[in-house]
């Protein structure tokens, strides 16, 4: 810690804040899923810490920590090749392949702006999974794994054949995971993993392997909230997802996704230095979170600000009366199920003409609640050219070539009517809005339709993003200095095509748009000076620029096809330099490192309360600017005992003042237009710009082994909402009221620790391995560390303190224990 | 081993799923269904007596309902329009009332609901009672839809006897103060509620109340006159209507007092003394060789008038062919030296505007004709309203002349002018 403070004086570079700012409207989005980080037995292992990337991304991950604060999306992530991010947001889903631990346990890990073998790569690195099915430990691998996260009960087997005498080589695995309540009350888990590889050595120099996988999984979701909701509730996990009905637990956030993938990959040693790997792939399947709807009732949202004690300030006596059912009415503090099939039961509604049939009267009883399902269904197909050539002993070229065709089905089905009959399909935000019978339709072709479990209703687009890219990179390794250069060129289109004429977009909803095209380039050079054999140093700079995302680019891709003003390339531009030393008994790297993101876009969408609708947010012209060091370091003690230490500490900022473009779903008329956020100077927010862990561990030579870990996570701020920080929230400010500082001020996170212990033991008898590992997080049980908050979008300015914060809790104690079985 | 080794492995592969899948709740039973009770029916009438009971024989301003009572009463109006709000007005057979609800939303007009009293609070807030703390979902019913109430015809006086409280009514030939013209309903941009006076031709007011949130509340109040459909309100001493949607505003007349002049002869271009010749008019004797005259006095005044002197007449004077639409008419007359003679407005739809207008069929229509002493002058004497909507499309009007052998007397004519409102 001190050496980093002496290092890194990171604190003394921040600048003055803006006088008045925005923030960033996402939600934040934790780099690995909590399942990759409880999931692996290994995850512990911190024997690869050096690489400062595998301690951030196990051991500070629940602190929500991403290396050098980037988003996820500039992280590259192959398998055999095939980039596998998603096309519409650029971000990297492990869930995808979820519960399949040994099947995607060979990796190849490149961090930061690196050479890489495979892929020319994104600012934060490149990890390629090798599925080749020779590529696997032969034998099998039998384990049962008890935990208390997500979920608690895994069941996994692997098999893998090895390359046989007849050429093929063949790898299974499969597993289960389930929780019938996860940490969070309220939760659940139930996945399936299966995992299939199959090779085939045709001759010497030409291979075939097929990998087919995926991870069925459903789960209930947790839920975020107020600190108001946490200390009603007395539980810092508070869930106001579930309520009960029948008397049983249910959820109404459930995310059920099965997308599987196949890649066929065909291996060529056209010689020995030479090498072709050439790749298709073909990924289809549902995705969908489920979540409440109401019509014409009350938000039924236990955490609902209107639900909440806080809203009758003035009132003493519905406060009294809203605490008390809050801390004693498990009813009312969690969803009524029972009430919302009572309200549905008997809400006899008559719908005139419906679908727009005359005379096509239809009585029933309309739905005021319901549980819809948000699709997002992927039809993708990939392919990858890899050559690498190795010119002479000092010298390799790298080069492929890749494209991608995505299809992503957007809609939203009615997933269960809750004993009503139907649901009638119009926008309701609209109809309160303007009365107007076609303006509040979702579907003109159908108007006032009435639907029931299984309809498509609401939205129903597909985004389009094709996208062809050709890299080559050169690398040469001399006595003292190591070189590398590489550039990519890529080609991205994007477009929607709307199924559904929508009432308040009748010309621009239904259909192909235009296609959005951009031609992007990239390049990226590095050099590793060796001064003696234990001392290097290394620098790296990359200059890319970056097609924005679909996600991104559409202002309202579920009502119309409008893009936004000027939709360009991100340019960012990035530079590290490390100092890294290694002897024996002691490695150290420390690196600091400077990235600029210029052009970025960032679009969010919120109910607006004072506006009664969905809001989009789209900041444009976002700049972002990322610097900081990062230190990790090993040392051998003896030949049982190893130290270790990983500190990252930056300051992820933004750097200009972005214009924000605000647009309603059920509007044409745009809010406001390239109206400037003060934010400049902000943080990102979201995550820890300090972290830092200091462990040791002791390796019996009889097959045990045990460590224990310190951690700490500071600089914390929540995320901003862009509203609270435009020139007109505070024109009817006057410059002296105290509010206005409340309302500038980005909140700093109070920072947390935390300590884990792990052990493991295996025993050898005859060809049989038998063994556990245990590991045990926050120790301590410390359940008061905030590890993220937010600003929410909706503000009040004539009351500031009218929608509270959200924060998220890092778990307490958490165990995982992994029995295995190895043959 | 290495075969069972992989029989193993599918086996477990195959069997996983299965063997874990039912721990989990994936389909939830429907929780059972919860009837609301009806329990004894009762009027809102007999709600209202239960309220002057607890008044005066419990002295306490409201009553809680504790057992289960219920109403069935038709929505007459809802809070969707935005006027009213976490509100609704509900009317059975004999009276109206007001539903204060714990939400927004959920109950439509033209519903028939039942209605569970227990637990509800019957209460008098500013002069009107209501029931208190109405849940849709906990206390209502709904037995049918489109159920809609016709409203009453009723005049502003009759608000004003307080029969009406809470029903739908309509109000015809009313329109908005001249002062409130120019206005919206309400203040949308701020919200705020307002108030607008509606008059009807006696000039009694009542208010028309409405809310800055309401849909309409940034349309221009019509300028017109004619009937508005709304729920009678009150606040303390005052009666006050809020209306559901501009739709069931329609003032589509002239204000009190306003015509559109369609046809309009003053006869300022008559020639003194000479027969009435104006283009497209009729001037026809059919029995005797009456005219009606020009009188054209510079000093004075222009009219048309016909003197009969004792011989048997009968004359014509028929305005120009007139596309009528709902139109009224009126004219002044005057009489000279009355002695028999008498004029008639009448009206035909056959005539073909160049014959013998006895070749038609004439109908006489009601007005106020001028009437005269034997010798000497009556004076100048409006006609009144002439009604005319049952001759909507093409006719003729005309002034008809008569005098029996003896008979005689002056008729005078002028400002002939047909209209709509």
């Amino acid at each position: 810690m001190i050496l980093l403070s002496v290092l890194f004086s990171v604190a003394a570079m921040a600048q003055e804040t803006d006088t008045v700012p925005t923030g960033d409207p996402v939600i934040p989005v934790i780099t690995l899923t909590d399942t990759e980080l409880e999931g692996d037995s290994q995850a512990q292992d911190i024997s690869g810490l050096l690489h400062f990337t595998n301690t951030a991304g196990y051991t500070f991950g629940q602190a929500r920590f991403r290396i050098r604060g980037y988003d996820n999306q500039n992280s590259t992530v192959l398998m055999n090749g095939i980039y596998v991010n998603d096309a519409e947001t650029g971000r990297a889903y492990y869930s995808n392949w979820g519960g399949l631990n040994d099947a995607t346990r060979n990796k190849v890990n490149t961090s930061g702006l690196a050479f890489s073998d495979y892929s020319f790569g994104g600012l934060g690195g490149v990890t390629n999974i090798i599925t080749r099915a020779s590529e696997y430990r032969t034998g099998s691998n039998v384990s049962y794994s008890l935990a208390n996260k997500n979920y608690r009960n895994r069941v996994m087997v692997t098999h893998a054949t090895g390359m046989m005498e007849n050429g093929w080589a063949f790898t299974f695995s499969a597993s289960s995971r389930w929780a019938q309540e996860g940490y969070v009350k309220g939760t659940f888990y139930e996945a399936y993993a299966y995992f299939l590889a199959a090779e085939k050595k045709i001759n010497q120099n030409h291979s075939l392997n097929l990998t087919i996988f995926g991870a069925p999984t459903r789960s209930g979701r947790s839920g975020v909230s107020t600190l108001e909701a946490y200390e009603l509730s007395g539980d810092n996990f508070y869930n106001a997802n579930w309520g009960y009905q029948n008397g049983v637990m249910r959820n109404a956030r459930v995310n059920n996704y099965h997308q599987p993938r196949g890649i066929l990959s065909h291996y060529w040693t056209i010689n020995e230095t030479m090498k072709l790997t050439t790749s298709a792939s073909y990924m289809f399947g549902r995705g969908g979170t489920t979540a409440l709807n109401w019509y014409d009732a009350a938000d039924p949202r236990p955490d609902y600000y209107r639900n909440l004690p806080s809203y009758y300030e003035e009132d003493d006596f519905r406060y009294t009366y809203l605490e008390n059912l809050w801390e004693t009415d498990e009813n009312y503090r969690q969803l009524n199920w029972d009430m919302f099939y009572d309200a549905n039961r008997k809400n006899l509604y008559t719908v005139e003409n419906e679908s727009g049939i005359t005379g096509n009267d239809v009585t029933g009883n309309r739905a005021m609640f319901m549980i819809e399902e948000r699709r997002n269904d992927i039809n993708r197909f990939d392919f990858s050219s890899l050559l690498s050539k190795e010119l002479n002993e000092n010298a390799k070229v790298v080069g492929g070539l890749t494209y991608m065709s995505n299809k992503t089905h957007n809609f939203k089905v009615v997933s269960d009517l809750l004993g009503a009959d139907w649901w009638l399909d119009i926008d309701q935000f609209a109809e309160r809005d303007f009365k107007d019978d076609y303006i509040m339709q979702s579907n003109l072709d159908t108007p006032d339709k009435v639907v029931t479990e299984g309809d498509i209703f609401g939205y129903d687009y597909v985004s389009n993003t094709n996208k062809a890219d050709v890299f080559g990179q050169v690398e040469y390794k001399l006595s003292k200095l190591d070189f590398f250069g590489g550039i990519d060129l890529s080609y991205t289109e994007f477009w929607r095509t709307g199924n559904m004429r929508n009432g308040k977009f009748p010309i621009n909803s239904y259909g192909n748009s235009a296609k959005n095209q951009f031609y992007n380039y990239a390049a990226k050079a590095g050099v590793n000076y060796k001064i003696t054999g234990r001392n290097f140093v290394l620098l790296n700079a990359a200059y890319l620029t970056r097609a924005p995302y679909f996600r991104d680019a559409y202002i309202s891709p579920r009502t119309r096809d409008n893009v936004v003003d000027n939709l360009e390339s991100e340019k960012i531009m990035s530079g590290d330099i490390s100092y890294y030393y290694r002897s024996p008994k002691f490695q150290a790297k420390i690196t600091g490192y400077y990235t600029e993101f210029q052009n970025g876009i960032k679009n969010s969408s919120f109910y607006h309360e004072v506006l009664n609708t969905f809001v989009n947010y789209v900041m444009t012209d976002v700049d972002k600017l990322h610097y900081g060091g990062e230190f990790g370091a090993e040392a051998k003690l003896s030949s049982t005992i190893t130290m270790t230490c990983a500190a990252g500490y930056g300051r992820y900022l933004y750097n200009s003042r972005p214009n924000v473009t605000i647009a309603q779903d059920n509007s044409s008329e745009v809010l406001a237009e390239n109206v400037v956020v003060y934010i400049k100077n902000y943080h990102l927010g979201g995550m820890p710009e300090l972290a830092a862990s200091v462990g040791g561990k002791y390796t019996h030579p009889k097959y045990w082994n045990i460590g224990v870990k310190a951690n700490y996570f500071g600089e914390s701020y929540v995320t901003l909402s862009p509203e609270q920080h435009t020139a007109e929230t505070f024109e009817t400010f006057v410059a002296e009221d105290p509010q206005i500082e409340s309302i500038l001020e980005q909140e700093k996170l109070d920072p947390g620790y935390t300590f884990d212990i792990w052990g493991g033991k295996s025993w050898k008898i005859k060809e049989y391995t038998i063994g556990f590992t245990l590991s045990v997080n926050n120790i301590l049980n410390n359940i008061d560390i905030i590890t993220n908050g937010y600003e929410q979008f909706r503000f009040d300015k004539t009351e500031i303190d009218k929608f509270q914060n959200k924060y998220y809790y890092m778990y307490g104690r958490s165990y995982f224990l992994n029995v295995y079985l190895r043959f | 081993m290495k075969k069972s080794a992989y029989i193993f492995i599918l086996a477990a592969m195959f069997s996983l799923p299965v063997i874990f899948s039912s721990c989990i709740h994936n389909n939830f039973d429907e929780p059972p269904v919860n009837t609301i009770p009806e329990g004894t029916i009762l009027t809102l009438d007999q709600v209202y007596q239960i309220y002057q009971d607890s008044v005066f024989s419990l002295n306490k301003l409201s009553y809680k309902f504790t057992e289960d009572y219920s109403v069935r009463a038709v929505v007459v109006m809802d809070d969707k329009s935005g006027n009213i709000y976490k509100s609704a007005y509900i009317q059975d057979l004999t009276k109206g009332i007001n539903l204060h609800m714990l939400s927004s939303g959920g109950l439509y007009e033209g519903d028939s609901i039942i209605i569970n009293l227990k637990g509800l609070v019957l209460s008098e807030y500013a002069g009107m009672k209501q029931l208190d703390s109405v849940s849709v979902i906990k206390n209502i019913t709904k037995l049918a839809t489109q159920r809609d109430k016709e409203p009453e015809i009723i005049t502003i006086d009759q608000i004003n006897t307080g029969l009406y409280l809470c029903k739908l009514v309509k109000l015809e030939n009313v329109q908005f103060s001249d002062a409130d013209l120019g206005s919206t309903y309400a203040d949308a941009e701020n919200l705020i509620t307002m108030n607008k006076t509606l008059v009807d031709e006696n000039g009694q007011q009542v208010i028309v109340r409405t809310s800055g949130y309401a849909s309409f509340a940034d349309n221009l109040i019509p300028e017109g006159r004619g009937s508005m459909i709304a729920v009678v309100s009150k606040f303390n001493a005052d009666w006050q209507l809020f209306i559901r949607s501009t739709f069931e505003v329609n003032f589509d007349k002239r204000r009190f007092g306003e015509v559109d002049t369609v046809f309009y002869e003053g006869f300022s271009s008559c020639v003194n003394g000479t027969a009435i010749d104006f283009t497209g008019w009729n001037n026809i004797a059919v029995t005797g060789v009456l005219q009606w005259m020009g009188f054209n006095n510079l000093d004075d005044a222009q009219y048309t008038k016909i003197e009969g002197t004792g011989s048997e007449s009968q004359t014509y004077l028929i305005l120009p062919q007139q596309t009528l639409s709902d139109n009224k008419m009126s004219f002044r007359t005057r009489a000279g030296n009355l002695q028999g003679a008498t004029l008639e407005l009448v009206a035909s739809t056959n005539y073909d505007g160049v014959s013998n207008p006895s070749t038609a069929t004439w109908t006489v229509l009601p007005t106020n004709i001028a009437t005269a002493p034997t010798t000497g002058y009556g004076s100048w004497t409006e006609s009144g309203e002439v009604d005319l909507t049952s001759y909507n499309g093409n006719a003729y009007i005309a002034f008809r002349y008569n005098t029996q052998a003896t008979q005689k007397g002056v008729f005078m004519l002028d400002d002939i002018i047909i209209y709509a409102e």
